[in-house]
């Protein structure tokens, strides 16, 4: 054959998955595939409408490819040395080829991140999707949440600066807070009393192995759930509609983690109670908007890297603290909180650390891990958004929800020196200089 | 071998791999705990005290106060009570002020104001066999100790 | 590369959207989407590429090679290649790209010293030879962030950097010179030389310091009086620790030292430290020389040789107790606390004031209430006592602003000694 053909045949063979021509290739795509055999054969048109999920799940995973890269990148670089780490982090916005660009998208993205899995959170519960055999994924989810807190935080220590130095001086200090176990867990993370050479490897080691392996591994087990619970909650109305026709259960079996069952479980019930006009093929479909997403997602962290440098302040100083120092924005609720839930009682102070660090934190995750075990609202409400029965519980989340926004933003732009009360207009008192 | 025999022996077996896997991870995790500190010690010297003028006066270096009137000294912890940020001797005041947020310390400690829950810590000094100042930080004092400095020595 | 990647990719994806139409239920939005995030993914990657690839000191090296080949360094010229350039001193720590823009500094002599800045030659000091660039870098000397490679944050003049390049409008808002304002870097490893070429302005402030004998209460390297505060390092307390509630102008820490070093009292009131009233310039010198005393953790082979130690006695560690006396307790306190003893002994012969022993027997009740009041009055009011300022080191008694009751009882105290 001509070099031509010869051509469009190799190109062919690489790319037939992602655009097929026929239904059978359509459905050998997904199956088949190493990286797109956790998609269903076929998704329903809704689970792949834009206006159910808003593809957050997706966003969050695409930012975490590009947090891998980035960070894989940098580790080329940066040096987890209490000597070296901040002359490293200079030289990557300075001396490297894309350094800057390469540490930027590397900070927008993990901020983003925190942002958009929690955003993703609250559709999972806005929708109910959480509700019955999703609970045990809605408990992945928020062990995920926690690891992505952790990743950002473990990261934050690493420039060594005053800003990550003493970021992590008060998260560290609120973890002492945490009743019988505070002290010791402080003094594990940090590898001693203080924070030091010991305490930056320790981050170092945790922040870009440990946690991004348990991330992995949890992610991986995430989507599991997700095929083996039939799919997004967004098929179950339409499932439910039609169920009412009648049909016999086809006899099945099914692939577990641990081998081979027989019976017919959720997922492929749930195949089977839906119509040839309600689905779509996942090759195109899912494939294609998974391209947008990402694309999305890496053209706004590039944007903001190009616009925004990420902060770097003068080097670790022990002896100083910067004035304010301030905790990382997604924890700067809790340090709000802090500040403002010490309670004295004549001779009694409960510390504000234990209230609002670990205390109301804690009440609030708790909450939330059972609140599938707790909610009564009917099963016809599942995978609708905001349906007038869990109205209550919907509101009650968006006002804990907003009221951690709100003290994020009042604490990042309405606190000055000393924590004082500064509107944002209103100029801090000048720092002294030396010249 | 007969029945009784072999379930034995699978316990043993099965139980011997147990224990060899239980005491590997045990093991890392003691790894975890560190044996040596790369921390400046927690018992240390500081200068003799005919060098330090009345008054209060700032140790950088280890985060604490040196208060000496006449010959009676104390020393008083620099690290806030609250999340540990270093605070700051107020002169006209004679308070210590934290600029994180705003905690407020009497001269002898006790927390006044702001979130701090606990007053600073007073830290046990003594004197060195070779008369310097010698203070230690794993053992806490009362507020109300002072270590009077041996006159002659200064 | 990655462009092309980019622009086949994105082709082959829109070209299989098309052809897969029929496949295609949920295409509405997508493929306008698509197009417009592609485009948005191409402008953003090329904004990335332009930023990396028109660095600040680009067009300035051009101009280089242009100035090598006008003078005649045609060899120079055609070796030049354009890049970061640094001179990396690992025994002080410290890397400077300074000379990435600065590519004359090595030139002296062969390119002509009216080159326009950055290009021109480093300035052929008498000291240069001393100070290699290849042992002692630039920003030891200069300041600013050697790291940097852009103009603003290399001149140091940025958020979150301390050390800004010490040019001529730092020293002009602070009332110095350039080459005055440099000599507080010289002195962090000159300090102990009585005196060194290049630095009058400091040599001048450390013969204030003798004269005025400020060692009698500041320990200074291991020697000095424990009245006041350890200065051996004051260079580095951070400006933040200073209180500038009487400080006039700007809060900075070389204008907290300028005006108490002349004022004290302004700047801290209730200090027992003297008004020493020093002119503008010498207040300004004073303030150099304590900036300039800082923690320089270089090499051995770095500092200076051993030469002459400051001269002068060190004197008593502490100032000596005065006696007590029963029934003058409350006396004796204000003596201690408001500081008399820094300056008076009592049996121990002149500090830099008097010695008191026996001052009851010599001066009456009514001559010392006027004098504590004010003794400068006294002094003026007296053409015998005129003398005495020149006898006790050209020091006038500060007028301590004593209260009545603090006076009733200092007298009280002073009669029996």
């Amino acid at each position: 054959m001509s070099l031509r053909e010869y051509l469009r045949q190799r190109w062919r063979a690489m790319t037939w998955s992602w655009a097929p021509e026929t239904e059978l290739e359509a459905s050998d795509a997904i199956v088949r595939n190493l990286w797109l055999h956790w998609f269903p054969n076929k998704v329903t048109l809704r689970s792949a409408s834009w206006s159910y999920s808003l593809w957050l799940g997706t966003a969050a995973a695409s930012l975490f490819v590009i947090l891998l890269v980035t960070g894989m990148l940098l580790m080329f670089f940066y040096v987890p040395s209490v000597q070296t780490a901040y002359w490293s982090m200079k030289d990557i916005r300075f001396a490297v080829h894309f350094g800057f660009l390469l540490r930027n998208q590397h900070r927008w993205a993990a901020h983003l991140m925190v942002g958009v899995t929690f955003v993703h959170m609250a559709r999972v519960f806005y929708t109910g999707a959480y509700r019955g055999a999703r609970a045990l994924n809605w408990l992945v989810g928020i062990v995920l949440l926690l690891t992505t807190l952790l990743l950002s935080f473990t990261g934050y220590l690493l420039p060594w600066d005053q800003l990550a130095y003493w970021a992590v001086t008060v998260g560290t200090n609120i973890a002492r807070e945490a009743p019988l176990v505070g002290t010791t867990l402080r003094f594990l993370l940090l590898g001693g009393n203080e924070i030091g050479q010991a305490t930056l490897l320790r981050f170092y080691v945790l922040h870009v192995f440990v946690l991004p392996a348990i991330l992995l591994i949890l992610f991986a087990y995430h989507m599991w759930r997700v095929r083996k619970d039939g799919g997004l909650a967004a098929a179950e109305p339409l499932r439910r509609s039609r169920r009412l026709t009648p049909t016999a259960p086809s006899p099945s079996k099914t692939y577990s983690i641990f081998g081979v069952r027989p019976g017919a479980t959720l997922q492929t019930l749930a195949t089977t109670h839906v119509e040839e006009t309600d689905v779509a093929f996942s090759s195109p479909e899912l494939t294609r908007r998974l391209t947008l997403v990402f694309l999305l997602v890496f053209n706004v962290t590039l944007l903001l890297s190009i616009m925004f440098d990420a902060p770097l302040e003068e080097a670790a100083n022990p002896n100083l603290t910067p004035n304010p120092a301030k905790a990382p924005w997604y924890f700067l609720w809790l340090q709000e909180l802090v500040a403002s839930t010490t309670i004295r009682l004549g001779h009694v102070t409960i510390s504000g650390g234990f209230i609002g660090g670990i205390l109301i934190p804690g009440i609030l995750l708790l909450l939330a891990a059972a609140w599938p075990f707790l909610d009564r609202s009917a099963n016809s409400t599942e995978g609708v958004w905001w349906p007038r029965e869990r109205l209550l519980q919907n509101l009650v989340f968006t006002a804990v929800a907003v009221a951690i926004v709100a003290l994020i933003i009042v604490s990042l732009y309405f606190r000055g020196p000393s924590w004082g009360f500064y509107w944002p207009w209103q100029a801090w008192p000048p720092s002294p200089a030396t010249l | 071998m007969d029945e009784g025999r072999r379930g034995v022996l699978r316990i043993l077996g099965k139980g011997s791999v147990a224990a060899a896997f239980l005491m590997q991870l045990a093991a890392a995790a003691r790894a975890f705990v560190p044996n040596v500190l790369y921390e400046p010690l927690r018992r240390f010297k500081l200068r003799k005290p005919g060098d330090y003028p009345q008054g209060v006066t700032f140790d950088a270096d280890h985060r604490l106060f040196v208060v000496r009137q006449d010959d009676d000294f104390h020393v008083i912890s620099a690290v806030c009570t609250h999340l540990g940020c270093t605070v700051q001797w107020k002169l006209d005041r004679k308070t210590f002020d934290c600029p994180c947020h705003g905690s407020r310390f009497q001269a002898d400690g006790t927390n006044v104001s702001g979130p701090a829950p606990r007053p600073l810590s007073c830290f046990a000094v003594a004197a060195s066999p070779d008369g310097y100042l010698e203070v230690n930080t794993a053992e806490e004092v009362a507020r109300d100790f002072r270590f009077v400095a041996t006159k002659g020595r200064a | 590369m990655g462009l092309l990647l980019a622009v086949a990719g994105v082709a082959a994806v829109s070209r299989h959207s098309l052809t897969m139409r029929r496949f295609s239920r949920l295409e509405s939005l997508d493929f306008p989407l698509l197009v417009v995030l592609s485009v948005a993914f191409f402008a953003l990657v090329i904004a990335g590429v332009v930023r990396q690839a028109s660095p600040d000191w680009g067009p300035i090296q051009e101009r280089f090679r242009g100035v090598l080949e006008e003078n005649g360094q045609l060899r120079a010229a055609r070796a030049f290649t354009p890049g970061i350039r640094q001179l990396w001193l690992p025994e002080l720590g410290r890397v400077d790209r300074c000379i990435t823009c600065h590519l004359g500094y090595e030139w002296a002599g062969t390119l002509p010293a009216t080159l326009p800045a950055p290009l021109a030659p480093h300035p052929p000091l008498p000291y240069l030879d001393a100070h290699p660039f290849t042992r002692f870098g630039c920003t030891v000397c200069h300041g600013g962030q050697g790291f940097a490679v852009t103009i603003r944050d290399a001149h140091g003049d940025v958020e979150h950097w301390d050390d800004p390049l010490l040019d001529r409008r730092i020293a002009a808002r602070n009332g110095l010179t350039q080459s005055e304002l440099m000599q507080l870097r010289c002195n962090g490893c000159h300090r102990r030389e009585e005196t060194t070429p290049g630095m009058e302005t400091i040599a001048q402030a450390k013969e204030l310091f003798r004269k005025n004998k400020c060692l009698v209460c500041h320990v200074v390297d291991g020697r000095g009086g424990v009245k006041a505060p350890e200065l051996t390092f004051i260079g580095d307390q951070d400006p933040e620790l200073f209180d500038f509630t009487h400080v006039t102008g700007p809060h900075t820490a070389f204008n907290w030292h300028v005006q108490h070093v002349t004022h004290a009292d302004v700047v801290s009131p209730g200090t027992a430290m003297p008004d020493f009233d020093f002119p503008a310039e010498e207040g300004r010198a004073l303030a150099l020389l304590l900036l300039s005393w800082r923690r320089v953790d270089f090499p051995p082979s770095y500092l200076p040789g051993p030469s002459a130690v400051t001269a002068g006695e060190a004197p008593a560690r502490q100032p000596v107790s005065p006696p007590v006396i029963a029934g003058a307790e409350a006396g004796r306190e204000v003596f201690v606390t408001r500081g008399c003893n820094s300056c008076h002994g009592v049996g121990s012969g002149t500090v830099i004031g008097p010695d008191l022993k026996g001052v009851g027997g010599r001066r009456d009740e009514r001559w010392l209430r006027s004098w504590l009041a004010d003794p400068a009055a006294v002094i003026r009011a007296t053409p015998d006592f005129q003398k005495w300022p020149a006898e006790y080191g050209n020091i006038v008694m500060p007028n301590q602003n004593l209260s009545t009751a603090e006076i009733d009882e200092l007298i009280s105290y002073l009669a029996k000694l």
